[in-house]
């Protein structure tokens, strides 16, 4: 039971810190909403305040449980002394009292989503990146740069406060933040209707928001999409209502204050930011550079922290994204082109597929809206009143980010704006609304869905009490939900602390204290792969010997320069070699090496590794080149490309400087291709370098490409089989000594 | 502490050193003197455990300790040759009774790198074998012969609708003695 109270005391904490945050900001402004809207715009405004509070804590290493509980109690006693917890004097209509009756239909869903929340964390994301980077902030005391997982570039307002409860509830308690947002957006679109009139449409919207498979299960997880829907529509509730008053400052910051904690929140919030300064400029017109200056002013403070991180450890304002327009060396751009396709695409065949999975089947695109949003359509015809109008524009914003990634749960920031537009069509007809969202509710109920959806739907399965109220271990409910989870918690045991363990999937990393690598996450992670798999994949292994012949020259500096235009694929030199006659020059420690793309890894291509290879990384295009500056003038007339075979159509030729300064003489060059044997000894040459870069651990899963191989020769690659559960294996790497003594010495 | 408190902003500045213009030869590897195993050869027995890298496409992963596995309705496998005279394929697979009994007759249509060796129609399940000799201007040595079949009719699980159309157990190239 001491669990429990600790994870409510988390949870209450922070909600009461952003509460407090909220409090005093709105304090400050003159009240232009009522004590419903007050509430919450408090904690939506709040939570942003409460994230950056956070944030620059993280400069310092002072992360502590102590600071969580503090900031909560002192922010509470700062609103309480200030008098800012006083609610405002106007408060919105009443809903009629049919209306407030089949608001009952959320109760079951409520208790639904509590157990859930509460009982131990299980999504896939929440339980590997959101809480497994916030508990390395915390182990750390402070905002550990993380340049291996292109996450933890990603904005973290939503992280912030998971990692303030965290701290005191782990990761039940991050989990219930997020689903204080799932009951804070049916009370905004509450709000939104007493205001404006259109009780029927707001009921209808807020069941039907609420009461989605996808919401509720993403928002009783350690995401952040329903918190999204909550911002971007308390911004749209502030944008509204500034048509009324369209002079009142405080509503000028209150705007930015959302849309920039928007943007702290998620990037594909980026748009409401943009939203927000439209319709202000449309309000104010020729007078709108006042208004739109306060917009940006109130914003910087919660778009910046996030933009100047990522400025000063990712050497890329927005990473992981745009890595073409800031090169660096943590995310490579063919990694995003591929990331994006596949973000863009999932497993869909056809977009035609997407209506059904998106509300019907849920497996595809991980998760289901409800078979009922198959009407969403009919919300188009809300364009004949005012209110529509907006809420569709609105939503038309919400959904420009979605292509993009065409996860369900990426439609929930709209989801709201739709759901009320459809709402006012439903009202048209008197009792439809009532039948719809009744038809809705029983068909998300989660004993419903299997008889419609797809067996492997990402859905919630029942009201887990015991698990919730830790009658029952928490072990047994993890284990049964992450497959990884019972080799996860082996980890602390196995693994010392401080040593890296690669692998090729996520893993629940929230529940360990270790680092783990994940292959796909960093340009690190996936050259550690491709060095891995360079002996099982033929085409990675140096089969192809390119001779570059010119006339002999004297020259101080040389360059290889690949002629081919080609976007797909990349440009990959596992070694270079460079010669006079017979005698090859040895590699001199006071040559310089540099390459045009993908210069930080160009040391790849002359280290004398059969595994490593320097790639280009963002396709091939004429006039990418390796220089070598040998410092002093060196006589050569060939150069030796040892490639990979799966680059058979590439050409080069070779480059020297020119007369004019800083121009290149293109050589006449004769290139001649050979086939080479692959080199023995490629399994262990792997090893090597992976414990060269600070590797000592592998797991691999049984569905790993070459899992198999690891196992059955793990002699030949010196690998050490350390545990093994269910599919999951984890392998120290032997040390070289080791090895050499056929695994028998081990320090 | 409240050094490392003033450190840890100058720190973070730190971080923004721009990165470097050129790069110095790196610590030259020694290339390991480990003999890899044969990586490949021109039998794929998953009995003997040397079938994932052999996989080019459509076999289903099973464990690594799985002595078969099943494959979708195209299966490819690689081989290395270094002789490619007098060889012939040889597929050990089978139809279980369960799911594919129904099915039956099912084609199977072989082929030695895009070449079709032969079409076999087979009107009884359990364990079979196929084996025909392969001409040997068809091949070639080295790591590039490919071996697939194409099996119509299969069978398709309930629910998730996984293709399941034969049990492989071997399959390659042999001396055809």
């Amino acid at each position: 039971m001491g669990a429990v109270l600790y994870i409510l005391l988390g949870w209450l904490l922070t909600v009461l810190a952003c509460y407090a945050a909220g409090a005093l900001l709105l304090s400050r402004m003159a009240p232009l909403w009522s004590r419903q809207e007050a509430v919450a715009l408090r904690f939506i405004s709040g939570a942003g305040v409460y994230g950056v509070l956070i944030f620059l804590c993280g400069l310092l290493p002072i992360y502590s449980r102590a600071l969580f509980v503090a900031w909560p109690l002192l922010l509470a006693a700062a609103a309480w002394r200030t008098g800012a917890f006083r609610l405002p004097e106007e408060s919105l209509p009443d809903l009629p009292a049919a209306h407030r009756r089949i608001l009952w239909i959320m109760a079951p869903f409520a208790v639904l989503y509590l157990a859930n929340a509460m009982a131990p964390e299980v999504s896939p994301d929440g339980s590997s990146y959101h809480l497994g980077l916030i508990a390395k902030y915390y182990r750390d005391r402070t905002l550990t740069p993380i340049t291996v997982n292109l996450y933890a570039a990603l904005s973290q307002g939503m992280e912030m406060l998971f990692l303030s409860a965290f701290s005191i509830g782990r990761h039940s308690a991050s989990a219930l933040v997020h689903f204080t947002y799932l009951l804070t957006l049916p009370w905004l679109l509450l709000c939104f209707a007493r205001r404006y009139a259109m009780p029927s449409a707001g009921v209808a919207a807020a069941l039907l928001v609420f009461c989605s498979p996808v919401v509720g299960l993403d928002g009783i997880s350690a995401y952040n999409d329903v918190a999204a829907a909550c911002l971007y529509f308390a911004l749209f509730q502030l944008l509204r209502r500034m048509e009324e008053h369209p002079e009142a400052r405080g509503l000028w910051v209150l705007a930015g204050v959302l849309g920039g904690a928007a943007y702290g929140l998620k990037y594909t919030l980026a748009p409401a930011l943009i939203l927000a300064a439209l319709w202000i400029g449309w309000l104010h017109r020729r007078r709108a550079l006042c208004p739109l200056a306060v917009l940006s002013a109130s914003a910087l403070p919660f778009v910046a922290p996030w933009i100047v991180r990522n400025t000063l450890w990712w050497h890329n304002p927005l990473a992981p994204f745009f890595n073409k327009w800031f090169p660096n060396p943590f995310v490579q751009p063919w990694f995003e082109a591929e990331y994006r396709l596949h973000m863009a695409k999932y497993s869909l065949t056809s977009f035609t597929q997407l209506p059904l999975e998106v509300t019907v089947h849920g497996a595809s695109l991980n998760g289901l809206l409800g078979p009922i949003f198959l009407l969403t359509p009919l919300a188009l015809l809300a364009l004949r009143t005012r209110e529509g109008r907006r809420l569709l524009l609105a939503a038309a914003f919400a959904l420009s980010t979605y292509p993009s990634n065409i996860g369900t749960r990426f439609l929930i920031p709209a989801l709201p704006f739709l759901a009320l537009a459809l709402g006012q069509t439903l009202s048209y007809v008197r009792w439809l609304p009532f039948a719809v969202v009744a038809l809705h509710a029983a068909l998300s109920w989660p004993d419903v869905i299997p008889a419609y959806a797809n067996r492997w739907a990402w859905r919630l399965e029942k009201i887990v009490w015991k698990d919730a109220l830790r009658v029952r271990d928490s072990e047994h409910y993890l284990v049964s939900h992450l497959p990884a989870y019972p080799l996860t918690r082996r980890l602390d045991e196995l693994v010392p602390p401080g040593r890296r363990i690669l692998g090729f999937g996520q893993i629940p990393e929230a529940y360990s204290n270790r680092d783990y690598l994940v292959a796909f996450q960093s340009a690190e992670g996936n050259r550690l792969r491709d060095i891995i798999l360079t002996p099982l994949v033929l085409e990675s292994q140096p089969t192809r010997r390119v001779r570059l012949q010119f006339p002999s020259t004297r020259q101080k500096k040389i360059r290889i320069v690949q002629n081919r235009n080609d976007p797909g694929g990349q440009w990959f030199v596992t070694e270079a070699h460079l010669f006079s006659g017979d005698r090859e020059i040895i590699r001199s420690p006071h040559w310089r090496l540099r390459a045009q793309p993908s210069n930080y890894n160009v040391q790849s291509a002359f280290d004398n590794s059969f595994v490593t290879r320097w790639a280009s990384e963002e396709g091939r295009y004429a006039g990418m080149f390796i220089e070598v500056d040998f410092g002093e003038n060196e006589t050569l007339d060939h150069v030796d490309l040892t490639l990979s075979p799966d680059q058979p159509w590439d050409t080069f030729h070779v480059e020297v400087p020119g007369a004019a300064p800083a121009s290149w003489t293109r050589l006449q060059t004769q290139v001649k291709m050979t086939d080479l044997v692959a080199p023995v000894g490629l399994r262990r040459a792997a090893i090597e370098e992976l414990l060269l870069r600070n590797i000592e651990y592998l797991i691999t899963a049984e569905s790993d490409y070459a899992a198999a191989d690891f196992y059955q020769n793990r002699a030949i690659w010196g690998l050490e089989p350390l545990a093994e559960a269910g599919a999951y294996r984890l392998f120290r790497l032997q040390s070289t000594a080791e090895y050499q003594n056929g695994g028998k010495e081990r320090k | 502490m409240r050094r490392s408190a003033l450190a840890l902003p100058l720190l973070l500045l730190s971080a923004c050193t721009p990165l470097p213009d050129s790069y110095p030869v790196p610590p030259q590897r020694t290339q390991g003197d480990a003999p890899d195993p044969e990586p490949m050869g021109s039998m794929v027995s998953f009995s003997k455990g040397n079938g994932p890298q052999h996989i080019i496409s459509d076999f289903l992963n099973g464990p690594p300790d799985q002595l078969w596995r099943w494959t979708g309705e195209k299966p490819v496998v690689r081989v290395i040759l270094k002789d490619t005279s007098n060889l012939r394929m040889r597929v050990g697979f089978a139809f279980p009774d369960q799911s594919h009994k129904p099915l039956l007759p099912i084609t199977v249509r072989y082929y030695v790198n895009n070449h079709l060796l032969d079409t076999v129609v087979y009107k009884q399940s359990g364990v079979l074998e196929f084996r025909k000799a392969v001409p040997a201007e068809w091949l070639q040595p080295g790591p590039e012969n490919y071996l697939g079949c194409i099996i119509s009719p299969v069978y398709v699980a309930e629910g998730d609708g996984t293709k399941l159309a034969m049990v492989i157990s071997e399959i390659g190239l042999e001396k055809n003695d």
